[in-house]
């Protein structure tokens, strides 16, 4: 990360603390820097970007978010902030034109890109919602957690974004919104799938109404 | 020539608080908030029983909200009026966001809340900071009330409309036109001459701001029959009197840095203190209304909106109240 790339990163943090007023609540949880999986709610392109500003400094630095290459890799500017500024994985949705070789890739590369130092960022309904209700979750999360066995899932409840830019709006308001970051999950060794990701929508749901 | 180089270098600030009544009153004023945190301080002491201890600590939380609202007063007047308008676009800013977050809208209000905020709220400000009176007073309530409905119409949902709209307008009528009257005191211009404005603006904040500590106080500590059971148990009859009686009492007491005579700052004093309780009721009713989601901006900081939902109130009031009584502007004349 050259200088510039750290200034930029700091502008946008103190622009999201002014427009949103962002406030992390940690419920059940505490920052830190070991090697966890943050799954949140989607509902606004300003998802990554309030996530990433709300985590403190040294987790941040050794966080990094998964995102869309069909939206982040399409202007020169987005693809600046999600290498150089978020320190993003880039990833190809299989439902966004891609194919099912790419669901496998994109596990693959992920687990690749964070290694055995880095936490994760990652929205596990694939797609920002059209508005409050959240979508079912993408097997995407069960297979990461499956391949490391043991590390703590943390749910994030992100409220308020989905007014702040709603989907298809390019003007964002400024509106007071809250983080919350939930009690850590860990995948049961016999735990199926459905079971799991039901069991870790439920954990944001829960956030919601704390 | 050599000491008279050295009395000009000295700070103004000094010979300023002793000497103008600005000053003075700034003095005064600080001196009483000192006198009520010491107050506090030992009645923190003495205090047993429970509801003894709230009403103390509620006035403590009182009691920081004015330290530092009187302290960013004093700071804007210092720097003179730019600065004061700069403060009051902030806290606009601050109140409209909080309002707007507690209140529900739809997507199709997107575009019109965009207006609000980047257009609406920052305008009405250079109106104030420009002294336009004439289009101060009417922007909000004549072309932004029109333009609120047209755009969210233009938007094409037609679900709600009429609520949405009358919650938008609710929002920039509460947290940018009347608040917006507080700095506008500074312009201001009396019949009797002077520069009165930064002075009306502390006596303002001051009487409001002890009416609701004084409503704290008494809510908390004795827990009287309230005045409207069904938005709030806490605001009590006794609180609104005891409210009431010190904004007066300490209207009349600072008469002398006003144009009032004691009885009529003890007027005006009542006038912003009844006000103050009565934006504090409507307060009340859009957190019942809104019941779990009216405070999620609470418990995540302190709320804006409890704090200066009196001053929104009185701000307006006092502002046209002055003007028509004791301004030099056109209503004067007539």
């Amino acid at each position: 990360m050259s200088p510039t790339d750290r200034s930029l990163g700091w502008l946008l943090r103190v622009a999201v603390r002014l427009a949103t007023g962002a406030s992390a609540r940690w419920i059940d949880c505490t920052p830190s820097p070991r090697q966890r999986l943050y799954f949140a709610n989607h509902s606004s392109h300003l998802d990554i970007l309030v996530l990433w500003s709300a985590l403190p400094a040294e987790v941040r630095r050794l966080t990094r978010p998964v995102a869309a290459r069909d939206y982040w890799d399409c202007s020169a500017l987005r693809r600046y902030l999600a290498l150089r500024v978020f320190n993003a994985i880039m990833i190809q949705r299989p439902d966004h034109g891609g194919t099912l070789a790419d669901a496998a890739r994109a596990i693959t590369d992920t687990l690749a890109g964070i290694g055995d130092t880095y936490s994760l960022i990652i929205f596990p309904e694939g797609t920002r919602g059209a508005g409050e209700e959240m979508g079912t979750f993408k097997s995407g999360l069960y297979h990461l957690a499956k391949r490391k066995p043991g590390i703590e899932l943390v749910p994030v409840y992100m409220e308020n974004l989905s007014r702040i830019l709603p989907k298809g709006e390019y003007l964002p308001i400024p509106l007071a919104s809250s983080i919350s970051f939930g009690k850590p999950l860990v995948l049961g060794e016999q735990e199926s799938k459905p079971e799991f990701l039901t069991r870790a929508r439920q954990a944001i749901l829960a956030l919601s109404e704390e | 020539m050599r000491g008279k180089d050295e009395a000009r270098s000295m700070p103004p600030l000094l010979t300023w608080l002793p000497e103008s009544l600005t000053g003075r009153f700034l003095l005064a004023v600080l001196g009483l908030l000192a006198a009520a945190t010491l107050a506090a301080a030992i009645a923190r002491r003495l205090a047993a029983g429970e509801p003894t201890r709230a009403a103390v600590s509620a006035f403590a939380a009182r009691l920081r909200g004015w330290w530092l609202m009187t302290g960013v007063f004093a700071l804007a007047m210092l720097s003179g009026g730019v600065g004061s308008v700069l403060v009051f676009f902030c806290a606009s800013f601050l109140l409209l966001r909080e309002f707007v977050t507690i209140t529900p809208t739809r997507p199709g209000d997107h575009h019109t809340l965009f207006w609000m905020f980047f257009v609406i709220l920052p305008l009405q400000y250079v109106l104030v900071w420009l002294g336009w009176y004439g289009l101060f007073a009417v922007m909000i309530p004549v072309y932004a009330f029109l333009l609120v409905p047209i755009r969210s119409a233009v938007a094409g949902d037609p679900r709600r409309f009429m609520e949405r709209v009358a919650k938008l307008q609710w929002a920039l009528m509460t947290g940018v036109y009347g608040v917006s009257h507080a700095p506008a005191l500074l312009k201001m211009e009396l019949a009797a001459g002077g520069a009165a404005g930064p002075r009306l603006l502390l006596y303002l904040c001051t009487v409001v701001q002890a009416g609701d500590a004084a409503h704290d106080i008494v809510d908390l500590a004795l827990h009287g029959a309230p005045v409207v059971p069904g938005l709030s148990t806490r605001r009590s009859w006794a609180g609104f009197a005891a409210s009431s009686a010190a904004a007066a009492l300490l209207g009349m007491a600072l008469y002398w840095a006003t144009p009032f005579s004691p009885w009529q700052s003890a007027g005006m004093g009542l006038l912003c203190g009844v006000l103050g309780s009565a934006g504090d009721l409507c307060l009340a009713a859009i957190r019942r209304d809104r019941g779990r989601e009216g405070v999620v901006v609470v418990r995540t900081r302190a709320s804006m909106l409890d704090r200066t939902i009196s001053l929104c109130f009185a701000a307006p009031v006092f502002f046209h109240v002055l003007r028509f009584f004791w301004g030099a502007g056109e209503l004067a004349v007539f």
